[in-house]
This record gives C-alpha cells, sequence and structure tokens, in this order.
C-alpha cells in the first residue's frame, strides 16, 4: 500500500501538481516523466562542462552506477573537496553553478514552474546539508534562497515548493540567470563529500500568473498581509554558512502577530563553529521607498517584535544612509513578550542625522544582542506611525 | 574508401601552416631534425590530398646509427588541430590557424582521423633524445598512410655531443590557474594540478606553486623535496589577508620549514625560492607602492626572524635575506624599483623594442638587477602568445632575451577554460567548445591558454599546442646559449683570457633578431642553432673558443683560442698561431667575404672538431661622404633654422670627410607645433628592399643626447620610427638599424622607403631654442 502512495505521489509530480517533499531515506527509482521540465540530467560530458564548478574544489564525472541513476542512464558524480578555509581550518560551503538559457538548460522563464527538484545520492558517509539557490546567494536582491535541506545517506528526492508569488518579489522569473546549488563544507578531518546529481527538473502549472503588485500604502512597508513582505528580508551580518542562515517563514499562530493574520518567523540556527547562531540578526533587503512627504517631527518608524526564547534579547534597530551613515535605536524585549518602547525612531531625528536634503534609508537592520542557536523571533509591522 | 592523392611536404618547425595555405612551393618531405642529448625538438609534415581522407596513419620507424638505435618510441606524433580565427586583433588574415596538438593515438581513438579534400592537415613530430645517446646521425623513415596509400618519408636525426641538462636555468613562472582546471578537466583537485604540474615541466616551464594547497606547509615540504631538482626556481605560496597584505605569519612558516628541510637534507632549498604576492604588486602601479613597500618591509623582518631562529650566519642568512620578488610591470622600469635589493622586475615584451631600453635593461642587469620579461596578449611585432601571429617569434623572443641579460619568463595563465570576457553573477562563462574556440577573452586568439584539456578525450594530461612548444624550444636554444657561457667561463679559467660567449652569439644572431624585432630567418634559425651546437661540441671537445668576431666591409675578422698544439684551419687553409693566449694560443682570422658560412676545423691529433660561422653578407658602402658633392644627399630640417655642411676636419670623420649638421631647435604659435617639432637629419640610402641592415657613424662633440632613428617613404612623405638611442657625449656612436621588419614584412613596399635618418626632441631650454652639431658618417648596408 504505501509503495503505491509512493507512486501515486510519483505521478502527481509528473503532472506538476506541487508536493511538499522532503529527502527520502528509500531509494524510490528511475523516474518516468516527461522531459519537458528537465533542466540538468547529467548525462553527458559536454553538459557537466556546461556547468560551472569553479567556485570550488572538485572532481566532476559520469556515473553509472545504477543506484544512483533516476532518469536517463546515467548521473552526475560530483566529489566536493572544497576550498579550504586556512583562518577556521575548515572548508568553505561548495557551490556550483548551472547558468540558464544554454545548450542544455534551455528554460528561461520560471513563471510556470510550480516545483523545483532534483535527486541526488549521498555517498558520503554522514549527512549533508544542501540548497538551491536562483541566482546568487550572496546578492541581497534577484535572488531566492530555497530552505536547506539534509541529504542522508542513500537516494534524496529533494522537492521543492516553487511559490512564484514570492520568488517573484525579488527575481524576475522571465530571467533566472543561473541555479546555484550549495552543499555545506567539510571540516578539517572530515573526507570530501561524494553525491551523485541527477534529473534535475521543474514541475509545472498551467495556472496563469501574474506577479502580485503591492498595493501600495504609504505608511506600511511590512505587516506580512501580503505575500511580498514575506521577501523583505535577509539575515544581518557575516554568516558562517549559507546553509545556516536564518530561516525566514510565515507564522499565523495568532501567539505571535499583532495585526493581521500572519508575522514573519525568524528563527536562528548555529554556526559551524558551534559558538553561537549564525548571523547576528535581520535586514530589510534593499527596495524603493519613498521616506519623504510624512511630517517628520510626528512620523516614527516603528517595529513590532516577539521575542519567543527564554531569555531577554536586546534589538539594535539602526538605519543606513547610502552613504553609511547609521543612527541606531536599542530596546530590551523580555522573554516571551512583545517589544514595548524603544523600538520607534523619530524621522526628524533621522534627517538631521544623514547629510543632505531629503530622507534617504538605505536600510534597516535589526541586531539582536544576545542571541542564541536555536533562538526564534516573530516580526509583525514595520511601519510610519504618526504621534497623536 | 577512395585511394587518395596526396602531397607530403617538409615545413621547417618555425613556420605555421593554416589550414587553406598553398603548400606546393614547399620541398617534398624529408624530415631533418637535431638534438642534443636529452633535448627534444620538433618537425612537421604537411599533407594535402586531392580526396577527402577518412582515415590516416602516421608511424615512425626505430632510429639507426649502425648498432645505435634510438626506438620509435622516442618520437611522438601530434595531429595540428585547426581553429578558426576572425578575430582581427593580430591584424593577420582570418583561417583556420593550427594550434592545438593531439596525440594521434588519440586522435584515432576518437575516429578524427580525416579531413576534406584540399586542406592541409599538419602533423607534428617531437624527437626526444635520450641523455645517454651515443652522438651522430641517425636515420629512419616516417610512413604517412592515407585512406590506405602509403608513403615512405625519409628521417635524418643528428644528436649533438653534448647532454642538454635535465633542469634548464631559465626562471619561468608560468601560471596554472587551479580553481580554472575544472572548466575543461571537471577537476580542480591538487591531483589534477600535479597532472598540469608534471606535464609543463617536460615543456621547460615552471608553474608558480607546487602541487599543494596554500597554506600546507607540511605538504609543501614534501613537494619541495620532490621537485627542486628539477626547476630553476619556486614560489612560496601565500594566503592573502586584506585586499592588499598576506598573513606573514603563515609566510614565516614557510620559511622556517624549507630552512630545517635544508638542514635535514643537506641542501640549500632556500636558494631557488622566490616570493610573488600576485595579489599586491602584479603589474603594480603608482597607487599600489605603498602596499609593495610594506609587504616586503614585512616580509624581510620575518626573514630576519627567521635568520635568528636558527642562528643562521654566512651564506645561509643571505640566501634568506636574498630572497627576491617576482614583480611584473607594464611600463617597464620606474625609479621606484631603484629604491629596492629585492625586486626582480618584470616588464611587458614590448619594453624592449628600442636601444635606449635595451641598453638601460643591459646596464641594470650588469648591476646585479635580475630582470625577466613577460608576455600577456602580445604579438607581432613584438614575441607572440598568440594562435594567429608567427610561430618562430614565440621562440626566437628567447634568443633576444639571452643577449640582453634576461633571465626569465612569466605568464599569466595556462589554462583559461572558462570565456573571462563575459560574466555572470556565477562568474565567467563557460565556452561550449574548447577545441574550436580561439578567443577565451572575447578579444584575442588564445591569449590565457596554451594548453587544451585533455578530459573529453579520455587523456589525463593536457594536450600542448604549437605555442607552448615553440616556447620550449626557445627555452632550449637559450640554454644552448648558457651551455656556450658556461663552457667560455671555463676555458677563461683554463686559458687566463676573458671569454665572452656573448661576442659570437650577438654576431651569429644578427641573422635571426634585429632591435627589438625578430627577423623572420625561418629557415635560418636551424642553421645558426647548429652553430651554436658546434660551438659547443668544439668548446667541450677541443677547447675551441670565439675570442672576437667582427665585420667591416668586407672584411672578415675572427680571433679564436685554442689549447697549445691544436691544428686550425680556416676555409681549408691552415691558420698559424699568431701568439700564446695565456695559457692557450691565438688563432686570427681575416678573410674578405661575399656571404656564406666560413668553416673552421680544429684538431688535436686524433680528435677534431668543426663549426661553420654563419657569416652573412659583406658590408657595403652606401655612401662615405668623403666627397663635398655627397652633401646633396643628406638633408636637415633647414626650413626651420638647420644647418648642414661637408666636414674635412679628420677629427670628426671616419675617413675623407663627414656631414656636418647643425640641428636648431624653434618656438612656433602653438605649444602644440612647438612639441611636435624635431629637428631632423636624413641620409638617401636608396632602396631598402632585400636590405638586412643598415648602420652610419654619428660624431656627437657635446653631452649625451637621445634622438630617434626612422626610415622614410619620401614619395608619401611616411615616417617610420624604429628606434630609440642615446649617442654617447664627444665621442662616435654607430647606429644600427636592423629591424626593418617594423616598417614592413612586404619587400615591394620596402622598396619605397629610400631614405634614414635620426631626429632630436625640440631643442629648448628654458623658453629658448639652442643648437646641438652632429657628424654623421659612413653609411653602409648589409644584404639579406
Amino acid at each position: 500500500m504505501k509503495k503505491i502512495i509512493v507512486l501515486i505521489m510519483t505521478l502527481l509530480l509528473c503532472l506538476g501538481i506541487a508536493v511538499g517533499c522532503k529527502a527520502e531515506e528509500e531509494t524510490v527509482g528511475k523516474t518516468e516523466m516527461s522531459d519537458a521540465g528537465m533542466l540538468a540530467d547529467f548525462e553527458s560530458t559536454g553538459e557537466l562542462l556546461s556547468m560551472n564548478f569553479r567556485d570550488t574544489v572538485a572532481k566532476v564525472e559520469l556515473s553509472d552506477r545504477a543506484d544512483t541513476v533516476t532518469h536517463g542512464s546515467r548521473s552526475g558524480k560530483v566529489t566536493l573537496h572544497g576550498v579550504y578555509d586556512y583562518e577556521k581550518k575548515n572548508y568553505q560551503d561548495s557551490r556550483f553553478y548551472i547558468v540558464t538559457g544554454g545548450k542544455y538548460c534551455t528554460k528561461t522563464s520560471y513563471l510556470d514552474v510550480s516545483s523545483i527538484a532534483v535527486d541526488v545520492y549521498n555517498d558520503s558517509g554522514r549527512d549533508l546539508l544542501f540548497s538551491l539557490c536562483l541566482n546568487n546567494p550572496q546578492a541581497s536582491t534577484s535572488m531566492f534562497q530555497f530552505d536547506a535541506v539534509t541529504l542522508r545517506q542513500g537516494m534524496n528526492h529533494v522537492q521543492w515548493e516553487f511559490n512564484r508569488a514570492l520568488i517573484s518579489y525579488n527575481i524576475d522569473l522571465q530571467r533566472v540567470d543561473f541555479f546555484t546549488f550549495i552543499v555545506e563544507g567539510r571540516e578539517a578531518d572530515e573526507q570530501p563529500a561524494v553525491l551523485y546529481f541527477d534529473n534535475f527538473r521543474v514541475g509545472t502549472t498551467q495556472e496563469d500568473f501574474t506577479r502580485p503588485q503591492k498595493k501600495p500604502d504609504d505608511q506600511v512597508l511590512t505587516d506580512f498581509s501580503q505575500e511580498a513582505d514575506f521577501n523583505y528580508y535577509s539575515y544581518f551580518g557575516a554568516v558562517s554558512s549559507l546553509l545556516r542562515q536564518p530561516i525566514f517563514t510565515k507564522n499565523t499562530d495568532i501567539r505571535y502577530l499583532l495585526t493581521g493574520n500572519a508575522s514573519l518567523k525568524i528563527e536562528f540556527f548555529e554556526n559551524r563553529d558551534g559558538t553561537g547562531p549564525d548571523s547576528v540578526g535581520f535586514r530589510t533587503r534593499d527596495r524603493d521607498y519613498d521616506w519623504n512627504g510624512f511630517d517628520q517631527e510626528k512620523t516614527y518608524l516603528s517595529y513590532d517584535l516577539y521575542n519567543a526564547t527564554d531569555h531577554e534579547l536586546t534589538v539594535c534597530m539602526t538605519v543606513y544612509s547610502q552613504l553609511n551613515e547609521t543612527l541606531a535605536v536599542n530596546c530590551t524585549i523580555p522573554a516571551q513578550s512583545w517589544a514595548a518602547g524603544g523600538n520607534t525612531m523619530l524621522l526628524s531625528a533621522i534627517n538631521d542625522r544623514f547629510v543632505g536634503e531629503g530622507l534617504d534609508i538605505f536600510s534597516v537592520t535589526f541586531q539582536l544582542i544576545g542571541l542564541r542557536a536555536g533562538d526564534v523571533v516573530y516580526l509583525d509591522n514595520l511601519v510610519l506611525k504618526e504621534a497623536k | 574508401m577512395e585511394k587518395a592523392e596526396f602531397a607530403v611536404k617538409s615545413v621547417v618547425n618555425t613556420v605555421k601552416i593554416m589550414r587553406s595555405d598553398d603548400i606546393s612551393g614547399y620541398a617534398d618531405a624529408s624530415v631533418s631534425v637535431q638534438t642534443a642529448k636529452g633535448e627534444t625538438e620538433g618537425a612537421q609534415l604537411i599533407v594535402n590530398a586531392t580526396a577527402d581522407v577518412n582515415g590516416y596513419e602516421v608511424r615512425v620507424s626505430d632510429l639507426k646509427k649502425g648498432e645505435d638505435i634510438i626506438p620509435a618510441s622516442n618520437v611522438t606524433v601530434y595531429v595540428q588541430k585547426y581553429v578558426n580565427v576572425q578575430m582581427g586583433y593580430t591584424q593577420f588574415p582570418s583561417g583556420y590557424y593550427p594550434d592545438a596538438l593531439f596525440p594521434i593515438d588519440v586522435v584515432k581513438d576518437h575516429a578524427e582521423d580525416k579531413f576534406a579534400a584540399g586542406d592541409n592537415q599538419g602533423f607534428w613530430l617531437d624527437f626526444a633524445a635520450p641523455s645517454d645517446a651515443e652522438a651522430g646521425v641517425y636515420t629512419g623513415t616516417v610512413t604517412v598512410t592515407m585512406n590506405g596509400t602509403s608513403v615512405e618519408v625519409p628521417v635524418t636525426w643528428e644528436v649533438f655531443d653534448f647532454v642538454f641538462p635535465q633542469a634548464t636555468d631559465f626562471k619561468t613562472v608560468y601560471l596554472i590557474w587551479k580553481q580554472w582546471l575544472v572548466d575543461g578537466e571537471l577537476d580542480n583537485t591538487v591531483e589534477k594540478y600535479r597532472d598540469y604540474y608534471e606535464f609543463m615541466l617536460d615543456y621547460h616551464v615552471v608553474p608558480y606553486t607546487f602541487p599543494v594547497e596554500a597554506g600546507d606547509v607540511d605538504g609543501f615540504i614534501v613537494e619541495l623535496r620532490r621537485y627542486y631538482d628539477r626547476v630553476p626556481c619556486y614560489g612560496i605560496p601565500y594566503i592573502t589577508e586584506e585586499p592588499y597584505s598576506i598573513d606573514f605569519d603563515l609566510l614565516e612558516d614557510y620559511l622556517a620549514a624549507i630552512i630545517e628541510a635544508g638542514r635535514e637534507d643537506g641542501k640549500n632549498y632556500i636558494d631557488k625560492a622566490y616570493y610573488y604576492f600576485d595579489k599586491i604588486y602584479d603589474e603594480v602601479s603608482e597607487e599600489r607602492y605603498p602596499y609593495m613597500r610594506a609587504a616586503i618591509d614585512s616580509t624581510n623582518d620575518r626573514e630576519e626572524n627567521v635568520v635568528r631562529r636558527f642562528s643562521l650566519t654566512g651564506e645561509e642568512a643571505e640566501a634568506v635575506r636574498g630572497l627576491k620578488h617576482m614583480v611584473p610591470v607594464v611600463n617597464g622600469w620606474q625609479d621606484e624599483f631603484a629604491k629596492y635589493d629585492e625586486l626582480i622586475i618584470i616588464p611587458l615584451y614590448n619594453n624592449f623594442v628600442t636601444t635606449a631600453n635595451i641598453e638601460m635593461y643591459e646596464s641594470l642587469a650588469a648591476e646585479g638587477q635580475e630582470i625577466h620579461s613577460y608576455g600577456a596578449a602580445s604579438y607581432w611585432p613584438y614575441g607572440s602568445n598568440l594562435i594567429d601571429d608567427y610561430m618562430i617569434t614565440t621562440r626566437d623572443v628567447f634568443w633576444s632575451k639571452y643577449s640582453y641579460g634576461l633571465k626569465g619568463d612569466l605568464y599569466w595563465n595556462v589554462n583559461g577554460y572558462c570565456n573571462f570576457g563575459a560574466s555572470l553573477g556565477s562568474g565567467y562563462l563557460q565556452l561550449n567548445d574548447l577545441y574550436n574556440t580561439a578567443s577565451h577573452d572575447g578579444v584575442t586568439a588564445g591569449d590565457g591558454y596554451l594548453l587544451y584539456p585533455g578530459a573529453s578525450y579520455g587523456s589525463e594530461q593536457p594536450f600542448p599546442s604549437l605555442r607552448l612548444t615553440a616556447r620550449r624550444d626557445g627555452i632550449e636554444d637559450y640554454t644552448y646559449f648558457e651551455m656556450l657561457g658556461q663552457e667560455y667561463a671555463r676555458l677563461s679559467q683554463e686559458y687566463g683570457v676573458t671569454l665572452d660567449e656573448h661576442t659570437v652569439l650577438d654576431f651569429l644572431n644578427r641573422q635571426i633578431f634585429g632591435t627589438g624585432v625578430s627577423k623572420l630567418n625561418f629557415d635560418g634559425l636551424g642553421e645558426v642553432r647548429r652553430e651554436v651546437a658546434r660551438l659547443i661540441e668544439a668548446a667541450q671537445s677541443i677547447g675551441l673558443a670565439i675570442e672576437d668576431i667582427s665585420l667591416e666591409g668586407s672584411t672578415l675578422r675572427i680571433s679564436v683560442l685554442c689549447k697549445s698544439g691544436t691544428a686550425l684551419s680556416a676555409d681549408g687553409a691552415q691558420v698559424t698561431p699568431s701568439g700564446a693566449a695565456g695559457n692557450g694560443e691565438r688563432y686570427i682570422i681575416e678573410k674578405q667575404i661575399t656571404g656564406g658560412t666560413v668553416s673552421l676545423i680544429a684538431s688535436q691529433g686524433d680528435r677534431s672538431s668543426s663549426v661553420s660561422l654563419l657569416v652573412g653578407k659583406p658590408e657595403e658602402t652606401v655612401c662615405a661622404y668623403d666627397a663635398a658633392e655627397d652633401l646633396d644627399t643628406v638633408t636637415v630640417s633647414e626650413v626651420n633654422g638647420s644647418r648642414k655642411e661637408w666636414n674635412e676636419d679628420s677629427r670628426f670623420a671616419r675617413s675623407g670627410g663627414s656631414v656636418k649638421a647643425e640641428l636648431t631647435g624653434k618656438i612656433f604659435d602653438t605649444d602644440a607645433l612647438t612639441r611636435s617639432f624635431t629637428p631632423y637629419i636624413s641620409m638617401e640610402c636608396g632602396s631598402l628592399q632585400g636590405v638586412d641592415q643598415l648602420s652610419f657613424w654619428v660624431y656627437n662633440p657635446d653631452d649625451a643626447l637621445e634622438v630617434s632613428i626612422y626610415a622614410e617613404n619620401p614619395q608619401m612623405g611616411q615616417q617610420l620610427v624604429l628606434d630609440r638611442l642615446q649617442l654617447a657625449a664627444e665621442s662616435w656612436t654607430e647606429v644600427t638599424i636592423d629591424n626593418l621588419n617594423i616598417v614592413t614584412t612586404d619587400q615591394s613596399l620596402l622598396s619605397r622607403f629610400t631614405v634614414v635618418g635620426l631626429r632630436t626632441d625640440n631643442l629648448i631650454d628654458e623658453g629658448a631654442p639652442f643648437s646641438r652639431t652632429l657628424y654623421v658618417d659612413a653609411l653602409v648596408k648589409i644584404a639579406k
């Protein structure tokens, strides 16, 4: 019965219906599906040469090992040695790229995509974190990174839902330039990762898609009433690994929202060194916003943040200008509490600090002092409020 | 398979034959190659068939000399692969140029042994002489088979009677970009880097770093022990810390490890080490001088730490303190560099093209400043790195390097296997077809790579290019010159007379290169090379050395040193010793020459050695300026105040008379005109067609003066500057024009150039014009 269910799910996948899917431990067998959504099938040396492995240290070859092949007759065996980080005494995460619009990965428009998937056989002797990014994972805009998944030893059928509304906020889906595959780096005493990739593909949908326009509301930057709001934040500060950066997800648990029916859950993970959280907070992504036209003497930039940890956190909100000028305000939030007081900044104070005419805020950052690995906070409402 | 009628032609290994070239004028094939023991030299055969060829084979027999055999396995047969070049960067014609060399078995295994009717198919044969081979002439055959029809080509292989060193002294720094190996090889691990490292050593070019990750000091020492005896130099790796600094703690760890290993092994490992912090001072410019200064100061501090730590004294300590930094520069020597003792300056090829510059670098070298050279996308008339260019200039540039005292060469990337002219956020783009894409940068054909990846053809090794092969051969030629120098140093000790190999080499090399440019002597390079080999043999076997050689008019004068009791003949005529020269004997030969060679045979008992010196044509007087009417053949900038007159004062004439020119500066209405005005002396010289060299003498009675030398087409008013040099103060300077190839390589166009001359910058001092007097005399030429 279980096998029938699995087969049915696989068939649904073939029909392009999104199915949430985490990495599986059992080998499912070859996928029979239309090649229309095929992005990379790892079938020829020419295809491997069209991929870019220059940012890591690797050996790449074709394999006909049966238990690694899920489509066609070959898979791509990638032995990832990684680039040694001399200072940290470990190996950096490995990245390689598949560029679109070429001889092999021809698809450049992803307007019709509902899911994206790849089969990965992990022959490394250990579990590995793995993620996929559209475009450059180190760019704050024009990129989208899927949540990291754990590749168990053996075959993993990895699939992510392709939320067009969410993704389209940062990326022009008619023009995805390349995919970035990210595999966590090894420790100094670990062996190179050995992964077999096959059947990198998308599932498609017939449903039309029009990029949702954020409804204009001069005074609301994000209140998470719109899909676009969930793509408005990124991690802040250096991260030890793109696979351990904070994850931003939609929260509908009413305990953690103040207005509307959603807020942003931000979860922090331990860094590679095991010495604390990876990242110090979060920040707004670059976006055009007109900060002028308000009565600056009466208008405050304000945020609502819930500290869902068991310890106190101090939030340092800092606004940055294009010229890197800053103004900061601190707010201490007790455990299991909303920020109350100190979570606002008067626009006129910002204007006084910044040089030049007009208010030109480039980014707003939220540094969480006292943050620990595993901590979770909820952000609701980054808005401009007028004092009464 | 259709039976193919085909022609097999021999072409010297200094010429590239394009796929569509007409080869009918080349000689029917016979392979003739000369090597030292332990040396590799190439030869080529070009095939053209009347029908499509769908299968071919080229096989070499064993090479035999009596009972001595060099097995066929010592000859590697490559297929020349053609790539379409349409760039126009070098202004050579578009078309299919040969570059990649594929082993013939690889080609056949992949069923690519085919070519179209009427197209050329080139084969390159590398002859590798064993280091223990007997000297002499070996013979054999090459069997060329097209569509089942075979032709036998005779092979003659002369092995010179000296051994080529396992490791040359010529210091190369050729960069393998390890990360980029993956673009062609699907592998950028240390193991693949090692494949490339070993491959390049066979071509006498040394990659910057050993095959080991930067930061792995223990691994570095393992590689140092493995390769030390095979390389003339090696780079100490570094890790960048900030944009323009490095991890100096790690650097000190490397130095300490090298010293420790040296003590354990009883070897002075540090003596071949160098630094190349390319992230700090590659192509250094004024903005980076402070960072370079800081890096050198910090390096010096760490060296002192190591000296103290190991209590080094004397030579050991000086070896550490004497470590140098390799600094490539675009605009040549700068005053800034004189502040340092720690630099090896590496200018681009185009900094060695005028007498003034060459003499400057020779002077710096004589003062102990080590100079190398480096080529990026250089092309004719400079030493070439590109596909659509001459092959000979990739090789004979190493001849000029020896003459100018350059000790090494740097090339920035041998494996640019991506499209580094275009990028996305993922980095440079991939190339669709590495074997049929000439340009990897979107501009030039060939810059950034000298190798081709082997992975697509199942080869662990990369494939070489003709350009890499020409470099190998050029470095081997350079090593011949060094070997002659070593022999002359030994004989200097033995005879107690100073011998300088440059004297005879510069004379012979007049056939090969002029000031800053190759003479494109495609057939002659092999002949001169053979002469140098004979000189080495003669020096080793019988102690013969050329002390001096010169040509004046049609009189050739050679001074030869030999051991006492040597019988010496010149062109069959016995030469009597003119007297003792230290512990040897000196023989003076004076001959009237009409061209060709002078053959010397030296005998001692039953041993003998012979040398045939290519002496070229005699000098012909164009104008001696001994008569007043000769003044009519000279013009000066008279309209703007300069004057000329015939001179009889013997102090200022080589013989008879000379032309006295008083050059005067002038201030014009505009600054632009004033700056552009150059007082000049022009001399009619007749057509330059067929001329190899012109020279004239200039007496400068005043302070040193820098002048430009030009050739002129008076009908078109076209002047081309050929050189810039300094006229020494209060003395005669012989001005030699030997680089007419810079004007044009087309002899019919060259016939329109009938005037040569010199000009100065405008003679203005503190806002006032002044005059300078010069005397010109003795305009002579030498025909090709």
